[in-house]
């Protein structure tokens, strides 16, 4: 082609797609229009309605309240949040939790809010994985956050801990109790939780008969069904646990927390023939594993009198867990046969000590700024120096303020 | 705030078919597990359960701008334990009808207020109060608080032994008028004298009943020098310096008053109260007498080591436990470790003596001589194997696995599991409840008196252990059994025990409070009977009708170098390669005193050789006999 060719046919293309443009332009615009005002139209629909099951009477009761409560109009949002609220009083709970998941989460007043409380719903309602993400989520939105979000976060941090001790998952409230440490959000009872997590007696029956609500709810999961094998060992029927965590077992090849909840099984059943084939399957230790995991390797290396491996073992979950009673008695019979006088003695003094705070934690509560500062002492006594520092605090404030006892920031 | 909903109430649960329940889950179900986790939930109806403490409860629900709270305290509950048969001889026990002569049921003036002096109910005391060697039975009782001289109406009781399973009430006759708010009771020749004293514990002056040899006893607090003004609990007799002459150890509980006693209301319980926690409580100091020989004793407690333990005791037991032929003294403390305590008195006689300390070490000072070191804790007896201070209450002592040392099995509290400490020789022991099966038959109980005895007659020793919670919790929101059958553990001779409740006879198919415990062969058959105290019923005695055919030996000893009652010996049966041993422990079982006989069964044509391990450490042989008694004097 030549170049007079190439610029007849460029000028013929360009006079082509002039005359395209012009029709796709106007095309466009009027499909803007019809699609923007179906938009509107169909936004607007969709934002005026209502979960199923809210009735008009409902709405106007919640405006009606809202204008009461608020001293203004409220708007689609401010509308659901009411309900939700109403809703959540006459136990209707499921439609109040459709109510906050519909508020966007950018709503000045509510977005946040409206997680949370969506959380607070669901955990009433017993779905305890729908509960912790929406906890979870409030928590990531609100992170770093210092504009009136506290409270929040210390709620749903409550709700958090409380489903993660229901669901015996220690390792992940230590991390939720962390953080509400580190942001001066404890109060006394996160803190002996976070310090003591196994000297408070953790699988209750008030625990388990809340993780059986959980799992009428959510009978698939296999979070809850690794907790209802450690209940049911704990409540002496190892036999049925041993059954439902084997199966649950082979469903989740590679689950370390089922795997050593059935190492558990099989340690309170005395049954190391069952023991060990299921504990050489198990990875080299890693620092991520389950607690109970490095705990059950411990007392499998006691039960085959490789004390210096018991040793090691316990002595790695204790650096985690320094009030680890159960590590720290393991620990002792293992030094009982190692040629280490000294390091005995002191882990027997640790594990009486040990006992001893045990029985005193019901004793350390709000009100008691005597009792507080006595625990604290008792922490100093076997080089549990946070710990002690964190408690003297709450003496302190207790016994200025009786009747707060929260951790502050700078403490 | 309106309460959370009730939504998966068990007893609805259950009316729905397993396959409605599983319907639209199905395809992604795994069957069989679905099936495991539903059976696993619906094993969660039809019977009560709790815990100690619970520690997990739901947060407080929030609103928007404004916190409201409501918590969620549904009601669950556990299906019972479901026995497999047993494939063997069962052991069996009859309730000795009222009939009988023994009526009693103990007074613990509960009005509601629920205060923790009501809870640890009485004991038990076996003891042969006029030489017959038929056992007869003394219950300790209650009064009503605060308490009062002048209040007569509900003494304890002592009932003789008539013979035939037939008893009558002689306290009056025999001038053992013992009021006050009694517990427990320990037995033995005091004076050497021939015949049993009775020392007995009390929320108040603790009391020593001298025997006087004729049916009658005279109170001998005072002149003893043993009357302790604080709330003991148990109680016990044994010669602790090996000079002959029984020591008196005095477990002592909380610090409280009867006056105004510490109270814990409660607005949701029906009497305005729940029981307060023992944990809020001071411990009292335990009391150690030492004998001087003359009928006084000496109390050594301010410098023998026990001077600031404030353990908070309940169960103590005396005996051997490191084979050195000296006692060693074990205390059951609620909440609190446990004491074992080792005295400094070397037996001369032992393989580890080092010096010639023989006899009389403290005769002539105890006070500055005799001392205890707690060793619980090197021991492995202080805390259970998760490093926990169990509620301890009970203990009963016994050589469960035939290894020639006693071992110890520990009763606790609802939701814990009772603890079996093994043994292991050299004051060694371990935490054999686990592999011994007794765990988890304990979780669903809260055990007091237990007591080790061959109720089957094969030669190896069974559990009894009487169960009952402290107080009603029948209200609560997760309520548990106030009222719990006791239980029969039978020895399977591996080291593990399986229970046996079901097939061992009606009174073991009633729940019941149960507390003190005491065994003994109350009719001489060879078989080893029982006394069980109730809280709000009566007691009873068990009559062991076991259809054995083993021959029974019973041995009687007495003491001569000795303490007279031979408390601290052990004697040894052998037949056919398998050795009984059996030790006359003081103390066991919870503020009881049981038979200081030795019994042991055999297959009915064993060659029996018989000897005897006086405290000290001298063996004596003993000649078998035809009888099935056979009494033994030290040095015969």
């Amino acid at each position: 082609m030549t170049k007079s060719a190439q610029q007849e046919h460029a000028t013929s293309a360009k006079s082509a797609t002039g005359a395209f443009n012009v029709r796709s332009v106007a095309l466009l615009l009027l499909a803007v229009m019809v699609v923007g005002l179906a938009g509107v139209v169909l936004t607007r629909g969709r934002g005026n309605a209502f979960p199923a099951g809210i009735s008009e009477a409902d709405i106007a009761q919640a405006q009606r309240q809202f204008r009461e409560t608020f001293g203004i109009d409220p708007d689609y949002a401010d509308t659901l949040a009411m309900l939700g609220k109403l809703l959540d009083k006459d136990d209707r709970l499921q439609i109040a939790v459709s109510c906050y998941e519909a508020i966007p989460v950018t709503h000045p007043r509510f977005g946040l809010a409206a997680r949370l409380q969506a959380g607070v719903s669901l955990g009433r309602l017993n779905r305890a994985a729908a509960a912790e993400n929406a906890f979870r989520e409030y928590l990531d939105l609100t992170a770093g956050r210092r504009d009136g979000v506290a409270e929040g976060r210390v709620t749903a941090r409550e709700w958090l801990t409380y489903l993660l001790s229901v669901e015996l998952r220690f390792e992940e409230r230590q991390a939720i109790h962390a953080a509400s440490h580190i942001e001066g959000l404890a109060d006394l009872n996160d803190s002996k939780q976070y310090f003591f997590p196994y000297l408070l007696l953790y699988r209750t029956t008030r625990g388990a008969s809340q993780l059986r609500e959980f799992l009428w709810v959510d009978p698939d999961n296999p979070q809850l069904q690794i907790a209802l094998g450690r209940y049911l060992t704990g409540e002496g029927r190892p036999d049925l646990a041993e059954r439902l965590l084997r199966d649950l077992c082979t469903r989740l090849p590679g689950n370390l927390r089922c795997i050593a909840a059935l190492l558990e099984c099989l340690y309170e059943q005395d049954d190391w023939s069952e023991f060990s084939p299921v504990i050489a399957d198990v990875p080299d230790f890693d620092s991520s594993e389950p607690w109970l995991l490095t705990e059950m390797r411990g007392q499998f290396a006691l039960q085959e009198q490789r004390w210096d491996d018991a040793r090691r073992e316990f002595q790695r979950l204790l650096a985690v867990v320094p009030t680890h009673s159960a590590c720290q008695m393991g620990l002792v019979t293992a030094l009982r046969h190692l040629d280490d006088e000294t390091a005995l003695h002191e882990a027997e003094e640790k594990s009486l000590a040990l006992a001893r705070i045990r029985v005193n934690l019901p004793r350390v509560k709000i009100g008691h700024p005597a009792e507080i500062l006595k625990f604290a002492e008792q922490c100093d006594q076997i080089g549990l120096t946070d710990a002690a520092a964190v408690f003297r605090s709450y003496a302190r404030q207790n016994a200025e303020s009786p009747g707060r006892a929260e951790l502050q920031a700078d403490d | 705030m309106p309460s959370l909903p009730d939504v998966r109430n068990c007893k609805l649960m259950t009316d729905l078919s397993p396959m409605n329940q599983m319907n639209g889950t199905r395809d992604r179900w795994h069957y069989g597990l679905g099936v495991l986790v539903l059976a696993a939930l619906l094993a969660g109806c039809g019977k009560d359960e709790s815990t100690l403490r619970d520690d997990v409860s739901k947060p407080k629900t929030v609103e928007l701008s404004e916190s409201s709270s409501a918590g969620q305290d549904p009601e669950s509950s556990e299906a019972g334990l479901k026995p497999e048969p047993l494939n063997r001889l069962m052991p069996k026990f009859d309730i000795v009808a009222a009939e009988s002569g023994f009526d009693f049921q103990r007074y613990d003036d509960m009005h509601g207020q629920r205060r923790i002096i009501e809870t640890n109910g009485g004991g038990v005391g076996l003891l042969d109060i006029d030489g017959d060697h038929r056992l007869d039975i003394f219950m300790t009782n209650g009064c009503r608080l605060p308490l009062s001289l002048n209040d007569h109406s509900t003494p304890s009781v002592l009932f003789r032994n008539l013979g035939h399973w037939q008893f009558e009430r002689c306290s009056d006759n025999a001038f053992l008028q013992q009021f006050g708010y009694a517990h427990g009771c320990s037995v033995g020749d005091l004076d050497s004298d021939g015949f049993d004293d009775l020392y007995v514990t009390a929320f108040g002056p603790n009391s020593l009943w001298r025997n006087n040899g004729d049916g009658t006893f005279s109170d001998a607090t005072i002149e003893s020098g043993t009357s302790v003004p604080v709330w003991s609990s148990s109680a016990a007799f044994a010669d602790l310096n090996l000079d002959g002459h029984l020591d008196l150890y005095v477990v002592n509980y909380l610090d409280e008053s009867d006056e105004t006693p510490r109270l814990c209301p409660n607005p949701a319980s029906p009497t305005g109260y729940e029981g307060c926690s023992p944990a809020i409580f001071d411990g009292v100091d335990d009391v150690l007498f030492l004998s001087d020989g003359t009928g006084r004793m000496v109390d050594v407690s301010a410098n023998c080591g026990l001077a600031g333990l404030r353990g908070k005791g309940l169960g103590v037991v005396i005996t051997d436990l490191d084979d050195d032929l000296v006692p060693e003294v074990y205390v059951a403390n609620d909440g609190e470790a446990n004491f074992l305590f080792k005295s400094n008195v070397v037996n001369a006689t032992s393989k580890d003596a080092e010096s010639a300390l023989l006899r009389s070490l403290s005769r002539a000072s105890p006070a500055e001589d005799f001392h205890l070191t707690n060793l619980a804790l090197a021991s492995a007896t202080a805390l259970n194997e998760s490093g926990f201070a169990q509620a301890s209450m009970g203990i009963a002592a016994g050589d469960y696995d035939g290894n020639g040392t006693t071992d110890l099995f520990l009763t606790h509290f609802y939701g814990d599991t009772n603890t079996l400490y093994e043994n292991s020789g050299q004051l060694v022991f371990r935490d054999a409840t686990r592999s011994s099966r007794l765990g988890p038959l304990s979780r669903q109980t809260l055990g007091f008196g237990t007591v080790f005895l061959d109720a089957d007659q094969d030669g190896w020793l069974d559990l009894f252990i009487a169960n009952g919670h402290v107080d009603d919790r029948t209200w609560m929101p997760q309520p548990q059994p106030y009222h719990m059958p006791p239980q029969l553990m039978v020895n399977r001779l591996d080291g593990t025990f399986q229970e046996a409740s079901a097939w061992a006879g009606n009174y073991f198919n009633q729940p019941r409070i149960g507390r003190g415990v005491a065994a003994g062969d109350l009719d001489s058959d060879g078989r080893t009977d029982l006394v069980v105290s109730h809280q709000l019923a009566p007691s009873v005695v068990l009559r062991n009708v076991t259809a054995s055919h083993a021959r029974t030996v019973r041995v009687r000893l007495i003491g001569t170098v000795s303490n007279r009652s031979a408390i601290g010996a052990a004697v040894e049966f052998s037949a056919g390669g398998l050795v009984q041993r059996r030790t006359i422990s003081a103390g066991g079982s919870f503020q009881s005193a049981s038979s200081r006989e030795c019994l042991a069964a055999f297959p009915e044509d064993s060659d029996i050789s018989i000897q005897v391990i006086w405290p000290g450490g001298r063996r004596q042989s003993i000649d078998q006999e035809s009888g099935l008694e056979m009494p033994a004097a030290e040095g015969d």
